[in-house]
């Protein structure tokens, strides 16, 4: 049954905003007024924010023709994968560089690709300046302050991990759809360094860690704050040992550092810990320690309800772990996915109607 | 000042658009921020307050949601939610509609998230010529227009008409 008249805007608009986005893009043909309600940003952000998120992961596989994936957790006994498929030239060499609304950033060498799952949309950045230097981090991120997304690339004349080397940093600005350099300070120490872990961004500053060799070093966590324009290494808390499993990820909005208690290939032990405010001496607080769990586990994110999510000690496993009430744990298998080989990152994604692609002038 | 327990028992009257009135209890009322807000603004609860958009069966609906809600916020909530989805099971899409009018006008944000969530999970996998008419929605694309439109997004069209 039909409704007697067509709803007033503003109720259309609430009922709207509850659609998922691949029906939107299809009512958009309903009318021309609907296809101007629902292209309007203030529709956009208010589809974001009633859209459900979910639980997403970026895999390592150890399969060759499709190295790495990306996959929804809707709850914890499925798992559906999120196509890219529709990106340009997404070949093995392809790499997921970071997420975050929905939108998710893909790189090879310097060609750089934002897209848009929800809509099926990308954007080919244009090349960065140095676009023949090598990318050593890039980081993807929103910035709530200008209501846009960046890209930021650290860029230097040859792979090398080694010390004091000349370096180059750009910021791409999605609204402007240019790169500009930004001049980072170095507040504390000349850059240096070995990733091995995709950048975490908080507040326009991205963390990553940093090791002068691989993959034992002694490890620092480095900062650039893209607003302030500085760069900054600091140490990790006293107690924490270099280690290859020590893992930077975001806790309920801080940053936390998730670090093996000892090198014990029997059971898993980590401690969590938080950093309270960046710039400040001494800034960590140990949170609670993770296990012991039987067997060798590798954590690598926060689920929002404080579940952290690792690869398992059987090839393929992924597993959430429950710190629990009461020391109580819950520790179940979230799913099973053929050849895992690295769980790269754990994140929030839910469904976002922003347009990536350029306007046509 | 009149003492609470006497507040409790306060009722009030309201009146539909099709010149029905039902007494409601104060605390039935004050789901409404509408009529919190009336209440507030030293409204004499003598009155009868018109609601002229909202048609007698709709309102009985509408208090109806109110009353379960009112009675049972110290209960259960996964007895509210059943009683929720209980509540909309069966309903027409004109009904559903205006349900989510009354609650918009009325401020009664748990009716119209659940009313509207309803219709949008009905739509959601219709076509959407089906939409258009559900919506009473005129068609003011050209053909041409039309096929242009839908050519932006084709892929989310694939097993549709």
């Amino acid at each position: 049954m039909a409704i007697v008249n067509e709803p007033p805007d503003d109720v259309l608009i609430d009922i709207l905003s509850r659609v998922p986005a691949k029906s939107i893009l299809r009512f958009k043909s309903v009318s021309k007024h609907w296809y101007f309600l629902v292209q309007n940003p203030s529709f956009v952000s208010l589809h974001r924010a009633s859209a459900r998120p979910f639980h997403c992961i970026s895999l390592e596989r150890t399969v060759d023709n499709n190295p790495w994936s990306m996959h929804l957790l809707p709850d914890q006994t499925s798992v559906h994968d999120l196509d890219l498929s529709f990106t340009p030239r997404l070949s093995k060499d392809f790499d997921h560089q970071g997420s975050c609304n929905g939108l998710v950033c893909l790189s090879l060498k310097s060609n750089i690709v934002i897209c848009n799952p929800a809509t099926r949309e990308y954007r080919l950045l244009p090349q960065p300046p140095y676009c023949t230097w090598h990318t050593h981090y890039l980081g993807f991120a929103f910035d709530s302050e200008t209501d846009d997304y960046r890209v930021v690339r650290f860029a230097t004349p040859r792979e090398t991990d080694d010390y004091r080397i000349d370096h180059r940093t750009h910021i791409y600005c999605m609204s402007a759809d240019s790169w500009k350099e930004l001049v980072v300070v170095a507040r504390n120490h000349d850059f240096t360094g070995y990733h091995h872990h995709p950048c975490t961004s908080l507040d326009g500053v991205f963390y990553w860690l940093s090791s002068n060799a691989y993959p034992y070093g002694h490890t620092k966590i480095d900062a650039v704050n893209t607003v302030e324009g500085w760069f900054e290494r600091r140490s990790l808390p006293a107690s924490v040992c270099s280690h290859l499993q020590t893992n930077l990820c975001l806790l309920n909005d801080s940053l936390a550092l998730v670090a093996p208690l000892y090198d014990n290939w029997l059971d898993t032990q980590f401690d969590v810990w938080l950093m309270d405010e960046y710039g400040v001496q001494e800034c960590w607080t140990k949170k609670y320690t993770i296990g012991p769990i039987l067997g060798s586990h590798r954590p690598f994110g926060f689920q929002p309800n404080n579940e952290v999510l690792m690869t398992g000690c059987d090839n393929g496993m992924i597993v959430s772990y429950n710190h629990g009430i009461g020391d109580i744990k819950v520790y179940k298998q979230l799913c099973n996915l053929p050849e895992v080989g690295f769980l790269r990152q754990v994140f929030q994604y839910s469904e976002n109607l922003v347009s990536v692609k350029r306007r046509l002038d | 000042m009149a003492s609470s327990i006497e507040n409790n028992n306060e009722k009030l009257t309201l009146k539909s658009s099709d010149g029905e009135e039902f007494l409601v209890e104060k605390h039935v009322a004050l789901q409404s921020t509408l009529l919190q807000n009336m209440l507030d603004s030293d409204c004499s609860s003598a009155d009868v307050i018109p609601l002229p958009k909202i048609d007698a069966r709709t309102l009985a609906l509408v208090l109806g949601y109110c009353k379960k809600h009112a009675d049972a916020s110290s209960s259960k909530q996964g007895e509210l939610n059943s009683f929720d989805s209980e509540f909309l099971k069966d309903m027409d899409m004109g009904a559903l509609f205006n349900l989510v009018l009354a609650a918009n006008f009325m401020e009664i944000k748990g009716l119209l998230d659940i009313a509207a969530q309803k219709i949008a999970d009905t739509i959601k996998d219709k076509p959407h010529q089906e939409v258009r008419e559900i919506f009473h929605v005129e068609n003011d694309y050209t053909p041409e227009e039309e096929a242009a439109v839908r050519e932006e997004n084709r892929w989310a069209f694939e097993g549709f008409p």
